[in-house]
């Protein structure tokens, strides 16, 4: 006896349909890559979207998250303008450049040899092969050696937009990336960073509505810096993953997530900091703030090579629960082949503290405010590591109103 | 005169323990109290229902508070009719510093009072003038409230806390706990600055130590939730002679 198996068809409305229903050739032609999309296409296809199955992605069921009814507009979006520096705007298939020219930035589709030397090492992954196979644009920017720039890049619109860039920063250089992802959308995007020695990039992810899942691979130098900070607020479904690898002494990695889960959210901040070589160091500091119905997820991976002593990781997660049906799940992964070295992970998940509470009310302090005292409190070793400036407080300003959101809300539901 | 506290045949429990059984106490302005009594004997769970902690059970008696009833009241309604609990084991509370806090606390206090807010400059003059009273120092409002304080700092902090709050009933729970005889000395200073005619005291402590800084106008005898015996400071002298083991649960209740 035969037996078929079939795969449920999608919900037609959902980001999973419309990812289907893609084709490569709809895309503007790139002679050089045509081939390589069509068999990526099929790859991807073979491979389907990532489920629970596969280690990964345990936690964020990709298949069966992208296969909800798609069309909702955001109840929050971005709050006040956008800081003032060079923009990138991805809004369905439209790209638009705005304040850049005194950045060294091309599109990444005229640079197909990019792409071509990563193709088959991304074919091995679904997320990475629709990635390359739909692939719409991307930025690909070069910071001159002792350089210090600055770029916003924003993705917008209900569409889905596959995006790859690919970003080096010379020695000494300098660059602060503000990704913006808002929107009622779905964005698959992969960044490749470079960072010479002594290079920094300052890169901030502020989440605040869609569908993104997101990887950024980056690769340092000597005394090479990359500090992160994830700001993941609202009620979207996010993935947002980052392989670092510190490749030569004194590199430094700094990981940093705030994630305010309103109700119906899915975040997951994902992290593997390999330290390939002696004398380099990471922290991981992430912060969760779950209300009713929403799940944030966090795994990280930290991997020490043989023969890379003295490295010095600490990684810690704590997780807010504000109501029963709050989930978190947390995944911390060691891989230490090196023996001297400092390494620690930290993780906790618990409700608010009632007798902390009972201590400020007890002051005179009214119970919703005391409730924001905590919770700000809890939040702010991710909230205020940011340097002092239109960037800070573009993103405090979020943080506040989605904090409100979620305040309010528990002020109902007590 | 009225009365500022009058607590009438309080019963509480938790749960199905029974920890008040029958507390009656009248406590008039201006006067010290001092509750000393044995571990268990419900001296803590007293504190805790006059500040308006959850989790107990009036199943009986009333309190008057300003002739109001306090336990329809919430923690922070409390604390504007000018209730204060020194905490045992003041809460450690990250992120916040203590500066923020005192001010949040302070003005919260104010507009629950009908007062307009103090402005920043005035605060600080305030709160520098009073915590240099108590021999902290100045780090001590920048850092996070409680957080890495040792237990000395912790009590200051409470009584830094009182005088800026100046409240009407300061209930101080085992305060003297975790004080080496220098701290157990400022603080003791510090309570008695703020002695008034119009503000009382209810001293909870084990021991007679502290009631050797904070005299007392009163003292009464706690065990098995209740008072069992009322009288002037000698009484302190004669329980330190003799323990609490006259006062305990006979072997068979």
């Amino acid at each position: 006896m035969q037996v078929t198996m079939s795969r449920p068809m999608p919900n037609p409305d959902s980001f999973a349909a419309q990812i289907r229903n893609l084709d490569p050739t709809c895309l503007p032609a790139v002679p050089a890559l045509d081939d390589l999309r069509q068999n990526l296409w099929q790859r991807a296809l073979d491979l389907g979207l990532p489920t629970r199955r596969i280690e990964a992605w345990h936690y964020t069921d990709l298949a069966r998250l992208l296969d909800r009814p798609s069309a909702k507009q955001p109840s929050l979006d971005v709050v006040g303008p956008l800081p003032d520096m060079p923009q990138i705007k991805f809004s369905g298939g439209a790209i638009e450049v705005k304040d850049a020219s005194g950045l060294n930035l091309r599109p990444i589709l005229e640079s197909p040899t990019l792409i071509c030397d990563v193709a088959d090492h991304d074919a091995a992954e679904a997320m990475l092969a629709f990635n390359l196979a739909l692939l719409a644009g991307g930025a690909h920017l070069r910071v001159a050696e002792g350089a210090q720039e600055e770029l916003c890049v924003v993705y917008e619109g209900d569409g889905v937009q596959h995006l790859r860039h690919a970003i080096h920063v010379e020695a000494g250089a300098t660059l602060t990336l503000l990704e913006i992802y808002r929107g009622g959308g779905y964005g698959n995007v992969v960044s490749d960073i470079t960072i010479d020695a002594g290079g920094v990039v300052n890169h901030i992810k502020l989440h605040t509505s869609g569908a993104a899942i997101t990887l950024t691979r980056a690769t340092l130098g000597a005394s090479a810096r990359y500090v992160a900070h994830h700001v993941i607020a609202g009620e979207q479904v996010a993935r947002h993953e980052s392989r670092i690898n510190l490749d030569d002494a004194a590199a430094h990695a700094s990981l940093s997530g705030a994630l305010l889960a309103r109700a119906g959210a899915h975040q997951d901040v994902t992290s593997v900091i390999s330290h390939n070589r002696a004398d380099t160091s990471s922290e991981t500091q992430i912060r969760s703030l779950v209300d009713a119905t929403a799940r944030a997820v966090f795994q990280g991976k930290v991997v020490v090579a043989r023969d890379a002593q003295r490295v010095d990781a600490q990684q810690q997660s704590r997780a807010l629960l504000l109501a029963e049906n709050a989930e978190m799940n947390v995944k911390p992964e060691l891989e230490i082949y090196a023996d001297d070295v400092a390494c620690a992970h930290g993780s906790t998940v618990g409700a608010l503290d009632k007798d902390a509470l009972f201590f400020l009310r007890s002051r005179g302090i009214p119970e919703t405010v005391a409730r924001q005292m905590l919770v700000r409190g809890f939040l702010s070793d991710v909230t205020e590591t940011l340097p002092e400036g239109q960037v800070a407080d573009f993103i405090a300003a979020h943080l506040d109103a989605n904090l409100e959101l979620i305040l309010n809300n528990q002020k109902r539901s007590v | 005169m009225t009365a500022l506290l009058d607590i009438k045949n309080l019963h509480a429990r938790i749960g199905d323990k029974e920890i008040l059984r029958g507390l009656s106490l009248t406590i008039n302005p201006g006067e010290v109290h001092a509750i000393m009594g044995p571990n268990g004997s419900g001296k803590s769970t007293l504190s805790y229902i006059l500040a308006g902690r959850d989790g107990y059970e009036i199943t009986q008696g009333q309190v008057l508070f300003h002739g109001v009833d306090l336990l329809e009241k919430t923690p922070e309604e409390r604390a504007c009719l000018g209730m204060f609990l020194a905490f045992q084991y003041p809460l450690e509370i990250a992120g916040v510093t203590n500066m923020t806090f005192l001010k949040t606390a302070l003005n919260a206090l104010r507009r629950g009072r009908g007062e307009d807010e103090m402005d920043a400059a005035s605060f600080l003059r305030l709160v520098r003038q009073k915590s240099s009273e108590l021999g902290m120092a100045d780090d001590m409002l920048k850092r996070q409230l409680n957080v890495g304080f040792s237990g000395g700092e912790k009590k200051r902090n409470e009584v830094l806390q009182m005088s800026l709050l100046m409240p009407t009933l300061a209930v101080l729970d085992e305060t003297d706990s975790g004080l080496d005889i220098d701290a157990l000395r400022t603080v003791s200073e510090g309570v008695n600055r703020l002695r008034d005619p119009a503000r009382s005291f209810l001293v909870i402590t084990h021991y007679q130590r502290l009631l050797d800084y904070i005299t007392p106008d009163h003292i009464h005898v706690m065990a098995r939730g209740k008072i069992l015996a009322s009288g002037g400071p000698e009484l302190a002298l004669k329980l330190e002679a003799e323990g609490y083991a006259s006062y305990n649960e006979p072997a068979h209740a």
